[in-house]
């Protein structure tokens, strides 16, 4: 199946600053994938050049198969920074940004005005949009970037700003998205959204690509670990096989201790339990974990978050 | 295309659906029609000035002033806007007699006025070699015969001097009316017939005047219109549209729409105070005889040729097309008018020499230092209008019009990049950091 988007060896220079360094990868038509980064890590910087708003250093983008600024018709882009004419009202907003991604006013509005009724807004079709608030302003930007029906969809932080509930409204659009067969690329410094969201994330750190991939191979990079509760000591717990460190969690119930335990690469929780109850340890409760996104990010980006 | 036209569009609306947008362009027409109707609408509704003569010189002058007083009476059957009030001589009221002492009828005058029907009693005096006249007025109406009859009770005076060393009346007034013939020439003046003075004078001074009055409108003009556009731009980087923007039509796109709009919504003004200027020159033309009118268009033809025409709008579209896009890139950058100080305070400050030249232009316009000036591409645009009139070379139009758009490409190449960069930048805006921009590569976006 021919990608979406792709990026060949691009790289990012700023004067001294290399913002983007030799970063490959690529989206599959039809997917949701998550671009995930700390801040700074260059993700915004990226997203710029895939659009053709700045150009790269050095490399290769091609998008909907075309080189970037040549497919602006077919791609939706929310940026981080949310801005729309404050004086022009919600519809006419929608009806302008569309015009200028080639459709006619009239569908635009039909469209516009259908899919305001959709989030709640159809009420607020002819208000100003200094009169809005923050998130329905938010929603009035995400219509505004969907509603010429775009191949590939853009969003830069779509979920900064948003509350819970909004957020939640946001993740359905994006899934229906994908349903009927958009490409969407996100990016986020939140997991959460990405671990509910995604088939495949790309994780930048430091202006590089530290990871690419399903999320399944992402959570694989972070150590597994198994939470154990009893009256165990610590040199019990290093002695079970596969177990590569301990974190003493405190004290639990009824004068027990928890411990989380680190797995070894290529060993299970079931090797060290077996070896727990046959040596006659007092494990009292148990719990075998698989690492969150967050997790592996953590350990991905080196921890660092700047 | 259709992207330029749509962005160009919401533009124009935005400026022209404002309430201040329509206030500050009628503010002009306004002025400029109030400050010409409303002193002749006063100037009409002006009473006519009923004037007595007490004549106390004992040399029977009274028949002299009452025929000055004549001299300014309203006109049968006059009505126009340029008509006052004028004067009307009335009989002296009860009580004031020629035989009576000065301090005596000036002792009465308060009353000789309430009584009416003079609103004015001029008092007549005589020292022996001088005249003096004493205008008493009802309140209110102090210096309003002076005003009128100044000129003719001085003549009095000359005649009295004239009598008292013996020369004849008639050749007395002869010497008072009497002129020398002066007149101002150039090759112009041999063309075209000479019966009409107004013709004459826009023949030979109307592309000068015509020619400051567009050099003035083309600087008001570019550089209103320049900071028109770097609000808009501002106001947009402040609102975070701008990436929204670039993200769907190029930064070309964006620049070309916003000048197009700011250029429409200049029309739309121009067009307004057009049709002003086009109402106030008919009614100026309906009170000047056909013969005058007729001479005069033809000579304001000659002035305007097609040629000059075209020539003007070269000049104004190559300056505003340099500004604009220039102003327009520095608002990329900026979030705040404060923001783009640093840049547009040296440049308004350079725009600002060519308004000051033409100030002493308008005496001489043909000085050699602003024949220099006007091929610095920069001041161009303001000062090849005036220069115009004068018949100029076709070396210089071609040389200053290359000038001017050669550095017009440079400013747009600079300001397109600039807007690109500062519209998806936060930086601080520096002419260094311009430089920059101006020299690295366009590959660098």
């Amino acid at each position: 199946m021919e990608s979406a988007l792709s990026l060949a060896g691009v790289s990012k220079r700023f004067g001294d600053f290399e913002a983007v360094r030799d970063l490959s990868f690529e989206v599959k038509r039809g997917t949701i994938c998550g671009f995930l980064g700390p801040n700074g890590a260059g993700k915004t910087s990226s997203v710029r050049m895939m659009l053709g708003l700045s150009e790269p250093t050095a490399g290769r983008i091609t998008i909907l198969g075309k080189a970037p600024g040549q497919a602006l018709e077919r791609i939706g882009f929310m940026p981080e920074e949310r801005g729309l004419y404050r004086k022009m009202t919600a519809i006419d907003v929608i009806v302008f940004l569309a015009g200028l991604k080639g459709v006619k006013a009239s569908l635009a509005r039909q469209r516009g005005k259908a899919m305001l009724e959709a989030q709640g807004l159809g009420a607020f079709a002819g208000k100003q949009i200094r009169s809005l608030s923050k998130g329905m302003s938010q929603k009035v930007q995400l219509i505004s970037c969907l509603v010429h029906e775009p191949e590939l969809v853009i969003l830069d932080e779509p979920f900064s700003g948003l509350d819970p509930v909004n957020q939640q409204g946001l993740e359905q659009v994006i899934r229906e998205l994908a349903k009927r067969g958009a490409t969407v690329l996100f990016s986020t410094h939140v997991m959460q959204h990405a671990e509910r969201l995604c088939e495949q994330v790309v994780l930048l750190a430091k202006g590089q690509k530290v990871f690419e991939g399903t999320l399944k191979e992402a959570r694989a990079a972070a150590p597994r670990h198994l939470d154990l509760e009893g009256n165990l000591s610590e040199a019990e717990l290093l002695g079970l096989p596969g177990i590569a460190s301990v974190v003493d969690m405190g004290a639990a119930e009824e004068g027990a201790h928890l411990w989380q335990c680190h797995l070894q690469a290529g060993h299970t929780a079931n090797e060290a339990l077996k070896a727990a109850f046959l040596r006659g340890l007092d494990v009292r409760r148990f719990e075998a974990k698989e690492p969150s996104l967050h997790e592996a990010f953590i350990v991905l980006t080196g921890g660092n978050h700047e | 295309m259709n992207k330029t036209f749509l962005i160009a569009r919401r533009e124009y609306l935005a400026f022209v659906r404002t309430v201040g947008f329509w206030l500050s362009m009628l503010t002009l027409p306004l002025i400029i029609g109030g400050s010409i109707f409303i002193p002749l609408l006063m100037r009409h509704s002006a009473p006519v000035e009923t004037v007595a003569v007490l004549d106390l010189t004992g040399d029977h002058i009274e028949g002299a002033v009452v025929e000055a007083i004549h001299t300014h009476m309203p006109k049968p059957g006059a009505n126009g806007l340029l008509e006052s009030g004028g004067l009307q001589p009335v009989a002296l009221p009860a009580g004031l007699s020629p035989d009576m002492s000065v301090e005596a009828a000036e002792a009465k005058m308060p009353q000789a006025l309430a009584a009416g029907p003079a609103s004015t009693i001029i008092v007549a005096t005589d020292s022996g070699d001088k005249l003096h006249f004493r205008l008493w007025s009802v309140d209110g109406h102090k210096g309003r015969v002076e005003d009128q009859i100044l000129w003719d009770l001085h003549g009095l005076q000359y005649y009295k001097l004239a009598g008292m060393h013996g020369i004849d009346h008639g050749l007395a007034h002869d010497m008072r009316e009497s002129r020398a013939d002066i007149i101002s020439l150039t090759p112009a003046s041999l063309a075209g017939p000479k019966k009409d003075d107004l013709a004459a004078g826009v023949r030979e001074n109307g592309g000068k005047f015509i020619g400051i009055v567009i050099s003035y409108l083309t600087w008001i003009a570019i550089f209103s219109s320049s900071m028109i556009l770097l609000g808009s731009v501002i106001e947009e980087k402040a609102s975070k549209v701008l990436e929204v923007l670039l993200a769907s039509a190029s930064a070309e796109s964006l620049l070309i729409g916003k000048v197009l709009a700011v250029a429409a919504v200049l029309m739309t003004v121009w067009g307004l105070w057009g049709l002003t200027a086009f109402g106030l020159a008919s009614f100026g033309i309906s009170n000047l005889p056909p013969e005058t009118v007729h001479d005069v268009m033809g000579a304001l033809a000659a002035v305007f040729s097609p040629l000059h025409i075209v020539l003007l709008l070269a000049y104004f579209l190559g300056g505003y097309l340099m500004f604009g896009v220039f102003f327009a890139a520095i608002g990329a950058f900026c979030e705040t008018q404060k923001d783009a100080q640093a840049i547009i305070g040296p440049m308004t400050m350079i725009m600002m020499i060519p308004m000051i030249t033409m100030q002493v232009a308008f005496t001489s316009p043909d000085l050699p230092m602003l024949k220099y000036m006007s091929w610095f591409p920069l001041f161009t645009p303001f000062l090849m209008p005036l220069r115009l009139s004068q018949g100029l070379p076709w070396y210089e139009i071609a040389g200053t019009l290359a000038g001017m758009g050669l550095v017009g490409l440079i400013m747009i190449s600079v300001g397109r990049r600039a807007f690109k960069v500062g519209a998806l930048t936060g930086g601080k805006l520096s002419w260094g950091a311009l430089f920059r921009i101006a020299t690295q590569k366009s590959t660098n976006g």
